[in-house]
């Protein structure tokens, strides 16, 4: 009887905390302040939001030719404690798939020991995250081969990639800007190679 | 038990997500479009022009720094467009484009249309006072009083070209390629040509409402939507052909004495009357 009143008095705090929101906005000079839990007032989510495609064409020369773009990836929260942001692939490869069996492999770095991307190889930086070095990385098309370094995307299997980690409240949104790069030649057929990722941001 | 459900529901936030694609299109390098022209000099309104580039690639041709028509190359890398030609010197360009953005544009051609004597107006020397030693010449284009004001219909014939088979008024069948489709429009209207809901080419007619264009043909059937319109009034034609596999042909039947050959090849296929018979002879046991 004890525990049953007590799940009723939870129910009850979590319904006062829906309403509340309608009540302090009938209130002058209210409106738009209080603090809930650890939010400020009617912001106590967090959203995500990148590009939805990133496109990095390549026309191969007759050496290796490369493209690098970014993709800014923008985290919303008044959490004070900031938050954490990650990635991922959608599925258990981390290949480039084109339309037929061919297939771009992720360069065999990783963020303790990112590489230069060798030929027909993709992968990610972000700069000054772990030994990627500070760069600064800039979006180039169908260059050579640089010294930037670059890591794998980790499988939906594997643990997801630490992107971007904060302890204060991010509103406006923090911009991580993350890269992504390919080098190909022309052992690569030509076709429209892609995979899917996703990015995840969670309140610390 | 209370406070432990207080500090849960405190501390359940949903993370956020965000799911984005990773794209990238590998390109087999653009070939710079190359012209081949019939006459380099010529009295003629309209000349064919062809080239060759990529196979399969957007190709953009400008006339006078100005864009006339947007066509694609066939398998071979061809294309061909009917063009008009304005009095004097006519400078044409191409500019191929694949889907990585790469482009590639060769020097201009230069088709310079004379004007027969006595049948057409010399183009007409604009001075001004900026530069009058220097006449600067300006391209008379014949006027033709309908294609200024918006008429009632535009009509649009198409000339079906020899070698195909019609197998009904507006289905051919053939094994080449591509196929030049050629035209009769209202003056300079805007010809846009699909292939099975792709559009393949864009140009405008010329002066005396003809056009002509290189159209690539897919394995299989190609319904090819013609679309005519100017000042807003425009009509649609469609065409269907089938293009078939070039075979071997495979005889199921030879009579040599008689000379008669039955056999099976494809529709539009030439077949050339050289025929090389190997004389085995059995001998008896």
């Amino acid at each position: 009887m004890k525990r049953y009143t007590q799940h009723l008095l939870v129910l009850a705090i979590l319904a006062l905390s829906l309403l509340t929101p309608a009540i302090s906005s009938a209130i002058p000079g209210d409106y738009g302040a209080g603090a809930y839990g650890a939010c400020t007032y009617n912001t106590c989510g967090i959203t995500v939001t990148s590009d939805s495609v990133v496109n990095i064409n390549v026309t191969p020369g007759s050496s290796t030719t490369c493209t690098t773009q970014k993709d800014s990836v923008v985290v919303t929260t008044d959490s004070p404690t900031g938050y954490s942001l990650s990635m991922k692939s959608n599925t258990s490869s981390s290949n480039l798939t084109g339309s037929s069996a061919a297939f771009i492999p992720p360069t065999s770095g990783t963020q303790a020991s990112p590489t230069a991307l060798a030929a027909n190889t993709w992968g990610y930086r972000v700069d000054s995250l772990a030994s990627f070095g500070s760069g600064p990385t800039i979006a180039s098309s169908n260059t050579a081969p640089s010294a930037a370094t670059f890591a794998a995307v980790p499988t939906s299997a594997q643990t997801a990639a630490s992107l971007a980690t904060t302890s204060a409240v991010a509103n406006p949104g923090i911009i991580t800007p993350v890269w992504f790069g390919i080098c190909t030649n022309t052992a690569t057929p030509a076709d429209t190679y892609s995979t899917g990722i996703t990015f995840t941001a969670v309140v610390n | 038990m209370f406070k432990t459900s207080l500090l849960l529901l405190l501390l359940t936030l949903s993370p956020a997500t965000f799911a984005t694609t990773i794209q990238s299109s590998i390109c087999e390098p653009v070939s710079a479009p190359v012209f081949t022209i019939q006459d380099s000099t010529t009295t003629a309104t309209t000349e064919i022009v062809s080239g060759t580039t990529s196979s399969n690639i957007s190709v953009s041709v400008q006339r006078n720094t100005q864009h006339i028509a947007t066509l694609t190359s066939d398998e071979a890398g061809a294309f061909s467009l009917q063009v008009s030609l304005a009095p004097g010197s006519n400078s044409f360009t191409a500019t191929s484009t694949n889907s990585c953005g790469s482009a590639s544009s060769q020097d201009p051609i230069i088709i310079t249309r004379t004007l027969q004597q006595n049948t057409e107006s010399p183009i007409t020397p604009i001075t001004t006072a900026s530069s009058a030693e220097e006449p600067i010449e300006q391209e008379v284009t014949p006027t033709i009083p309908s294609t200024t004001t918006k008429p009632d219909a535009i009509t649009l014939r198409i000339t079906v070209p020899s070698g195909a088979i019609g197998t009904s008024a507006s289905t051919l069948i053939t094994s080449d390629e591509s196929v030049f489709l050629k035209g009769m429009s209202h003056p300079s209207a805007h010809i846009e040509i699909s292939n099975n809901d792709i559009k393949v080419a864009d140009l405008t007619a010329a002066s005396d409402g003809s056009f002509g264009v290189l159209i690539p043909l897919s394995k299989g059937t190609n319904i090819l939507t013609i679309h005519a319109s100017f000042a807003g009034v425009s009509t649609t034609q469609i065409l269907t052909y089938i293009r078939n596999e070039k075979e071997t042909p495979q005889f199921t039947a030879l009579t040599i004495a008689g000379v008669a050959l039955v056999g099976v090849a494809s529709v539009g296929l030439i077949l050339h009357n050289k025929l090389h018979l190997k004389h085995k002879s059995k001998r008896g046991r």
